[in-house]
């Protein structure tokens, strides 16, 4: 049986276990670069450096982790920091297009056959909030506390950009999506 | 003639969750865990504290003994001076028997541990977060 998160991390917390440590990148590098990927709209490089700052710094903060959250969410919320800060650097250093993260062009008035196709289409047609709180809360499976807490956003708030994010997603894909 | 949106339905609340939780394929690990342990900090040397304390508490007791053997000068004087000693425990004993001494005892033993429970949290399995 694989250790849990909570007997690797405190591998790491007392004899600086790096094979701990390893483990606990494997498990979560692809929740973490996902994340940041859908961060920075696709922009693979970009998420990846992001991603490994990410580990860096949570290894450096490790000794601090007391388990008040889940070591995935803590995760998260450690690279939402760091990507909320290189997002201020590139906003200041280099025009939006220039950066690759230029704002989605609006979805193809084609009909996509494929329905992952049609679901990331209609994403992107969503405001960034709708999108992130609906990436949080599905694909990564966090709870509406934990996304609140993640983004410092009231729980209201995060029901609200799930609820408007759904309901638009019904519209666009019922538009997208004939029934044959 | 027919609406243009006729053969489309909206799907719903149910239809949509599932859609947005279906699984993505993982993200290849190799490159990008190499990448990050090899990004890691030089270990760290992590002393064991044990014999460092055992040090400290050996150099306490001796240095306890010699002030002690310096005070008193002689087991001549150690003897003389047993009735005193055994008169000032009689009245510790005395203040331990006060109900109001045992309170105010337990009290500032329970801070103090309390204390140190916050700078050293007990790792019990009952404790254990909830990590997955």
């Amino acid at each position: 049986m694989s250790p849990s998160d909570g007997e690797l991390v405190a591998r790491v917390q007392a004899s600086d276990d790096r094979a701990a440590f390893g483990q606990l990148v494997v498990r979560h590098q692809s929740a973490v670069r996902r994340f940041l990927r859908h961060l920075a709209r696709g922009n693979h490089a970009i998420a990846d450096d992001l991603a490994q700052e990410t580990f860096l710094h949570a290894y450096r903060q490790l000794h601090g982790f007391r388990g008040a959250a889940d070591f995935s969410t803590w995760l998260l919320g450690i690279a939402h920091n760091h990507w909320r800060n290189a997002w201020r650097r590139i906003r200041r250093e280099t025009p939006l297009d220039e950066a690759g993260m230029a704002e989605p062009a609006a979805a193809p008035a084609v009909h996509q056959s494929d329905l992952r196709q049609d679901l990331d289409t209609a994403l992107r047609q969503l405001s960034a909030e709708e999108q992130l709180a609906l990436h949080l809360g599905f694909q990564q499976g966090l709870s509406h506390g934990e996304i609140a807490a993640l983004l410092d956003w009231p729980v209201g708030t995060v029901k609200t950009h799930l609820a408007r994010g759904k309901e638009k997603l019904r519209h666009l894909l019922a538009a997208w999506n004939p029934q044959t | 003639m027919e609406p243009a949106d006729m053969n489309h339905s909206a799907p719903d609340d149910a239809q949509i969750e599932i859609l947005l939780r279906k699984p993505l394929a993982p993200l290849s690990a190799d490159d990008f865990t190499a990448r990050v342990l090899a990004a890691l900090p030089p270990a760290r040397s992590m002393p064991d504290p044990a014999p460092r304390r055992m040090i400290f508490v050996g150099a306490g007791a001796i240095a306890g003994v010699a002030f002690a053997g310096v005070r008193l000068g002689s087991w001549s004087k150690v003897a003389q001076e047993w009735p005193t000693l055994q008169a000032a425990f009689a009245q510790l004993a005395i203040a331990f028997g006060d109900q109001q001494m045992l309170l105010g005892l337990a009290i500032t033993s329970a801070s103090l541990l309390g204390a140190l429970l916050l700078t050293h949290p007990l790792r019990l399995p009952l404790s254990f977060p909830r990590w997955h």
